[in-house]
Formats: C-alpha cells, structure tokens, sequence
C-alpha cells in the first residue's frame, strides 16, 4: 500500500508539474498590435510591435521590430507570425491594439472576440481606431520619448485624465458594450502628426459605432463634451468668454454629472445635472474675475456657456448622427425598466426627439497662486 | 557507575597499605605519564609517610608545594598524628577538602584536577581542591556580537560561566541543580533557573530526560539537546543557543530554563520559540521603535531569503504575465545568450554561493579576503560577462542569501526551506509555492518545544500577545509577559 501511494505521489509530481514551464528568452515580448484588413482579399493583417534586445557595453538596448502577417482570421494571422519569429509571440503585455479604419467600418467585433478569447491577452487592453487609413501608418510612425510603444501609453494613461479630449476604453468594456441592444460604443482615435519634420502619433479625440462599425469621428472638444455628459470628466479645461472678447480658463478638478428621467405626455425629458468644480487657471484679460462680484459673474457666465454648449452637441448629435451614442437608453434601461420596455422597440426615433435639460452649477474653488490678473497700464 | 571499576569489588576502597594503594592507583592510571605520585615526610619525623597524587598539568603546582606539602613537612617533630581528619582540620591550607575511601569518587576528583592526599596505615584519602588548568578569557563571542550592551560571553569552564551568570542575577532564587553527563567525559551540566517563576513541569520533564541520557562522551551542548529535544524530526530547533550571560539571564528572567555544560561556551535556553530567532538582545538595549522595526526587517528578511528565488523563479518561468513590461524586458534581455535553465542557473549560483561562504567561514582570515575578492568580484562579474548566468539572477541569489545573514541561528532550516520551495515552484508554479508555504505553516504551527507551542501567540489577534514577538513593545508594557500557552 505503501509502495502504490509513493507511486502515486511520484506520478502526480510527473504528470501534471511543469506542463506551463518556459524560459524567457523563449517567447517574443509584443507590446503593441496594429490589425488592418486587406479590403480585396478579406485577409486580416497583424502588425506586432516586438521588442528585439541589442547588448551594448553599458547595459541592454531595446530595438522595437514590427512584424507583419496575414491570415484569414486573426488567430490564423497571429500563428503566421512565427513562420518569421520563430518564437511564440507573448501577448500579455500587450496594452494598446489600434484598429485601422477599413477594418473599424468592417466591424470589429472580430478582433474583440479574439482578444476576449486568448487566454494570455488582458482585457484591459486599450483600443484606439486609426483615423490614418491603415493602422500600420500609425503602428511605423516613430516614437516621440520611448522606443516601445506600451512604454509611453502606459505613462499616458494617466495623462489623458488631465486632458480629458480622449476616451480611455480597455476591451473588456467594449466587448460589454457591443453585447447590449442599442449601445453605441465610442473609441478613441489615433492619428499622425508632423512634430519637426518626422512623423509621430498623436490621440486626441473618438469614433463612434453602430454595431460594432464606425459611423464617424467626435472631434476633440466634442469628446470632452461627451465625456461631460458621460461623468467620465477627470480633469481638463473649459474656456470661458468673459467680457468683451476676454477669456477665462477654468481647469477642473472633479466632475459630477447627474442623470434623470421624465416621462410627462408621451415626451421623454432628460435632465442632466453637471456639477464641475474647477479654479481659475488663466485669465486673458484685464477684468478682475477674482472679486467676490468678479467670481460670481463668471460663475454665471460659465454655467450658462456650458449649458448651452452641451444642449447643442447633444441636438446635434440627435439631429446629424442619431445614434444614442451617450447610452441614455441604457441608463433608461436601468432607471425606469417600465418604461423602458414600452419604448425599446422605437428607441431610435424616441431618442431624436428626447428633450435634453442641461443644469450646470460650476463651482470655483480658488484662482490658484495669485488673485488678480496682471495689468499693464 | 563506572566501566573501570565493574567487576572488580576489591578495588573499590583503599587499602591500610601505602604500598598497595600505589600499586592500585599505577594500574588505574596504567599507560598514563601524567600521573604524578610523590612521597614524603615530617622534616623530623620519619614515622609518618604521606603520598601525594595528581594528574600533571590539571593541577597548580605552587597550591600543592605550599599549602599541602610545606605545612606537613614543617610539623612540629612531635605531633602525634592519630587519623587523617587531624591533617585535613589542622594542617591544610585550602578552601575544599574531603576525605573519602571510595575508589571511584576518588579517581574521579583526581581527573579534575584534585590532589590525593594520602597517609601510611589509613584507608582513607584527602581530597583537596588543587585546579589549575589553563582556561580561556572572557570574550565578545564571534557569533552574538553586540554594539550595545554587554560584550562578555561564556568561557569553557563551568565555574565562569556560573559566575557570569550570577553576577547578571544577584536573587536567592537563581537555583543551580549539578548533572553528570556522559559516560568517559563525565561532563558537567548544570540546568538552572529562577525557582520563583519557572514552570514545575517544565523543569521535572527537563531533569527526567537528562537523566535518562545515556551517551559516551558529551562535547557541545548540541548533542544534548538533540537527545532530549522533543520533535526529533523536524529541521527547527526546539532549544536555543546563546554564548552570552545577558541574554542568557533575560531568558531565565522569562521564566526559561537554562542549561550550562561545562568545557563549552554555548548555553542552552528551553523551552524555544520560534520567534526568538527574530529577537536579539540589542532589540531591548535600544529604543523600542527601532528595536520593532528591526524585528519586523528579521521577520521580512527570512521571507524574503526563503521566498525570492521561489518566486523570480515562477514568476519568470511561469506566470510572466504578472511581471511589469519594462521589467520583463529587462529579465528578458540579461537573459540572453545564457545557456541554462532558469532553475539550473538558479541552483547553480546557490550551491557556488553556499561554498563560498562555508570556504570562507573554515579559512584564516587573511586568506578570508582574498576569497571575498576571488568569489565575488572574479568569479561574479566574469560570469555575467561571459553569459553563463544572467545579472538579474546575480541580484535574486544576492538579495537571498544576504537576507539569509541576518538570521545566523537559523542558517541551515533557511537553507533547507528554500530549496523545498524552489523546488515545489519548479514544478507547479505559484501553486506550488502557495502549497509549499502551507505545508511549512502547518509544520511550524504544530511543532511544540517541551510542551509549549512553537509558535505559541504568533497567530494571535491580540495586541496584548504579540507585545514582544512581531513588536518589540516598551519595556512597561513587555514586563510580566508570558511564556506561552501550553494548550
């Protein structure tokens, strides 16, 4: 009995240990995946950002190296790749994919599918949709600060908080998305950009979908406008016109937006409540905006310019997109399951007529290092 | 009691006869050079002869000559010396002196060092206090050195060492109970303890199995305590070792019970806990603040010595995954171009490591230097440079076993602990780690030392519990703390 149990621990120590050991230096570390698609042949290609090792006398080199493979699905693609690496490529730490737009107005369900399903890539990637025509362009354009792409967008992340023009998304939360009737999923974009004579890229700005494929672009006021009444606010800055063609910048600390519903005679209304809470920045001009009547008038000012700003984008988008690309459906869904189920059906036509009621109540915290502005006479 | 003397009832007692006393003690001492035997007499009175009897070298020459041998010789020509108890009340000079007839007692007394003081037509011998042997000075112990505090350490000799400890506690309940210990050494031992607080049971238990030892010769406290240790199987230690008096005395003031061997400068400290291993005696010479954070650096050091190689191993083998880009990219480039697995690598560097510091530990120190240059400088960075192992694992295995210094009592269980989970994460991952540290746990968790857990109040929830294991909390606070709970 002994004897058996001896056997037996041996053969569970020599069967199932060790089924997942592999060196490093076996696999090929890929950082960043551009997927475009070959509009003639329906062919995906793969662009890997891989980081190659170069030994110098002081330490180690990173040398990023693209490789690129074709395949009728990704997957296919993707074991292409090691006909050239000869290494299994690494997905893991894979952090941004950028879509190419052909492949976007294709659909990219695909892609999002195939990232859910592989075991070693994360979801918390962060899609990008290339306003460039290929997503390679993007993929190839040099890099302003790092060699490895993943590098700088890891640091960026937070950066795009503070700019608050670019709608960070990870994968798990677009494949959410694209499974909910009636969500219009909205992407950030990439695109190039000339800084001293060389290319490089630059993401500013978002696409928006239908079903998973793109129907047009937000530009970069838009998204933070988007972003307003998405409550996805972290940080930016709102310009105000003050008097006369004076300006003020206000630069937000925290944002609280506020979502409500009325159904009153057939008409849906919504209520949105923006609460920013924000200082002075930067005063272009001469008027004191720090005194207590100052504050008080930009206050209305601002409320006023930002309640109107954002009732117009949202006629706008009702009236030249129609797409319920802010999810109100959704947040109706949730709120008011009732009602909701009434109208589900004709959604889109209720959404175009939905009265929007924007109520902004700025809060201004301070004027940060001095109060009143600079006066040169 | 005695091989010698089994068998032979005879040669038991002295005889009435100078000579035949001679004869006896020559073939006791057979083959034995050291033997000393010298005969004389009142300066005027040839009547009575005495005999004088040492081992050469135990003994100091100038007691003997001075305070045995001229107050007898310069007796006054008349004396009528009627037994031997005149000598030893009226005559000798010296602080110790008995008289016995018993052959073994007293061949034993001679082997320490005593004079045998015989006389013609008496069965019976004066024993007399003459040790003078050669013993060391007290010094600063290598392995327990101190910034603060105390700097003395035991010596080899019994006596010193009762000395030192005494002076460290100057109480009437400082008790010292005497044992013979082996059957050819006849070593020493002395288990001492304050007698107003130490656990009865404990100290019944304790004095139960020293008794029970049966051994041939006894040369550090090592053996003994591996004959009375309970847990003979596990790799942890269940008594404590210190060379110093101080600490020591801080253990009997916590109610321990301390063993002293004679002819060895280490101490023995029951029953032990783990967390004493994490404890020095400079925890308590200095501020409680730094003495609980240098506690609790022991305790994340000796995680870290047994768990890091473990871990860089699945981690980079396994689960690469969870390890940060840049630092991937890092690992990813040192490793290329080296030719052997991780694990290989891995082990490699330690067994080399391993030898470069029991090499070092067994050389003079002159030669100890140019080791330190040979191992580290030479033979590291060419290895890197020539790619057979890679930086990062120069780091892993640097970190380790550096850890592994600051815990000298526990050098060997690190060892051993870190190869079971290097070697349980080769095969199965974090999973194996996970698995491995269980298993360690539950060992450590069930482990008792003279009936007191191990790891007694080390899981405890109470602040009140863990006052002196994980913190070194203020002295007001530690005092009256307990042993440990004997559930």
């Amino acid at each position: 009995m002994k004897k058996v149990s001896i056997v037996l621990i041996l053969n569970l120590l020599l069967l199932s240990g060790c089924w997942d050991y592999s060196e490093v230096e076996d696999i090929s570390i890929a950082s960043t995946m551009a997927i475009d698609i070959d509009k003639d042949t329906k062919e995906y290609i793969l662009n890997v950002e891989i980081t190659d090792i170069e030994g110098t006398s002081t330490g180690i080199n990173l040398i990023p190296v693209i490789i690129e493979s074709r395949g009728k699905s990704l997957i296919d693609a993707a074991r292409n790749m090691i006909s050239i690496t000869a290494k299994t490529p690494y997905w893991s730490h894979i952090n941004i994919i950028i879509i190419g737009q052909d492949l976007a107005r294709e659909g990219i369900a695909p892609v999002l599918d195939w990232i859910g399903r592989n075991p070693e890539a994360r979801l918390s990637i962060k899609v990008f949709i290339s306003k460039e025509k290929t997503a390679k362009e993007i993929l190839s354009a040099r890099q302003k600060f790092t060699k490895i792409r993943t590098f700088e967008h890891e640091r960026l992340q937070d950066s795009y908080g503070i700019l608050s023009k670019l709608p960070i998304i990870r994968a798990s939360r677009v494949i959410n998305q694209l499974q909910q009737v009636e969500l219009f999923t909205v992407l950030p974009t990439v695109e190039l950009a000339n800084i001293e004579g060389k290319t490089t890229s630059k993401s500013i700005g978002a696409a928006h979908f239908k079903e998973a494929k793109l129907v047009g672009y937000l530009d970069p006021l838009d998204t933070m406008k988007y972003l307003f009444i998405q409550d996805e606010i972290e940080g930016g800055v709102v310009i105000i016109p003050g008097n006369d063609d004076e300006r003020v910048s206000l630069n937000i600390y925290k944002s609280k937006t506020k979502i409500k519903f009325e159904f009153k005679g057939e008409r849906l209304y919504v209520d949105l409540n923006v609460k920013p809470t924000v200082d002075i920045a930067e005063i272009n001009g001469e008027f004191d905006y720090t005194s207590m009547a100052g504050i008080e008038m930009l206050k209305e000012k601002a409320d006023l310019y930002m309640k109107n700003e954002l009732e117009t984008f949202i006629k706008d988008v009702q009236e030249d997109i129609g797409n319920d690309i802010f999810a109100f459906g959704n947040k109706l869904k949730k709120a008011h399951p009732d009602i909701w189920k009434s109208i589900e059906g004709d959604w889109n036509e209720v959404f175009r007529e939905v009265e929007v009621r924007v109520n902004c109540d700025i809060k201004i915290k301070g004027s940060r290092n001095t109060t009143k502005p600079i006066k040169t006479k | 009691m005695d091989n010698l003397f089994l068998g032979d009832k005879n040669m038991s007692i002295l005889s009435y006869s100078m000579e035949e006393n001679i004869n006896l003690f020559k073939e006791i001492f057979n083959n034995d050079p050291t033997l000393i035997m010298r005969e004389f007499k009142i300066q005027n009175n040839p009547n009575y002869r005495f005999l004088i009897l040492y081992l050469d070298n135990m003994v100091d020459p100038n007691t003997i000559a001075g305070n045995i041998i001229k107050p007898i010789v310069y007796l006054d020509q008349d004396v009528e010396i009627r037994n031997i108890d005149f000598l030893k009340k009226q005559v000798i000079i010296s602080a110790e002196v008995k008289s016995s007839r018993n052959l073994v007692d007293i061949t034993n007394f001679i082997l320490r060092g005593d004079t045998l003081l015989l006389m013609d037509e008496s069965s019976e011998g004066l024993i007399i206090d003459t040790k003078g042997f050669k013993t060391r000075g007290i010094e600063e112990p290598e392995l327990e050195k101190s910034i603060k505090g105390p700097r003395e350490g035991f010596t080899e000799s019994l006596g010193d060492n009762i000395t030192l400890l005494r002076r460290k506690l100057e109480t009437k309940d400082l008790k010292f109970q005497h044992k013979t210990i082996g059957t050819s050494s006849r070593t020493r031992a002395c288990i001492t303890y304050l007698g107003d607080r130490i656990d009865k049971e404990i100290l019944e238990e304790v004095n139960r199995r020293i008794d029970a030892i049966q051994i041939d010769g006894v040369l550090s406290v090592k053996s003994i305590h591996e004959l009375i240790d309970d847990e003979s199987f596990s790799i942890f230690e269940m008594a404590g070792e210190t060379e110093k008096p101080d600490i020591l005395a801080s253990k009997l003031l916590e109610g321990r019970i301390g063993i002293l061997l004679d002819r060895t400068p280490n101490a023995i400290t029951i029953p032990h806990l783990f967390i004493e291993n994490f404890q020095t005696s400079e925890d308590y010479y200095t501020n409680y603040f730094s003495g609980t954070i240098m506690r609790l650096l022991r305790i994340f050091g000796f995680w870290l010595t047994i768990s890091f190689p473990a871990l860089y191993l699945t981690l980079v083998t396994y689960h690469k995954a969870v390890i940060p880009g840049p630092l991937l990219l890092s690992i990813y480039g040192s490793r290329q171009g080296v030719p052997f697995p991780t694990i290989v690598e891995l082990t490699g560097l330690f067994i080399v490591f391993e030898i470069l510091i029991e090499a070092g530990s067994r050389t003079p120190s002159y030669i100890g230097q140019a080791l330190g240059i040979v191992g580290a400088l030479v033979l590291g960075s060419t290895a890197v440079e020539a790619r057979i192992v890679s930086s990062t694992m120069i780091i892993v295995v640097g970190i380790s076993s550096i850890s592994a210094l600051m815990l000298p009592s526990m050098k060997s269980q690190i060892l051993m602990i870190r190869a079971f989970l290097l070697f349980s994460s080769t095969i199965f991952g974090i999973y194996g780690y996970t698995l491995a540290m269980s298993a360690l746990l539950i060992h450590l968790f069930s482990l008792r030392s003279y009936g007191v857990l191990y790891m007694s109040t080390m899981n405890s929830l109470y602040g009140k519990d863990l006052k002196d294991t994980y913190f070194r909390g203020p002295r007001w606070y530690i005092e009256n703390k307990k042993l440990g709970d004997k559930k």
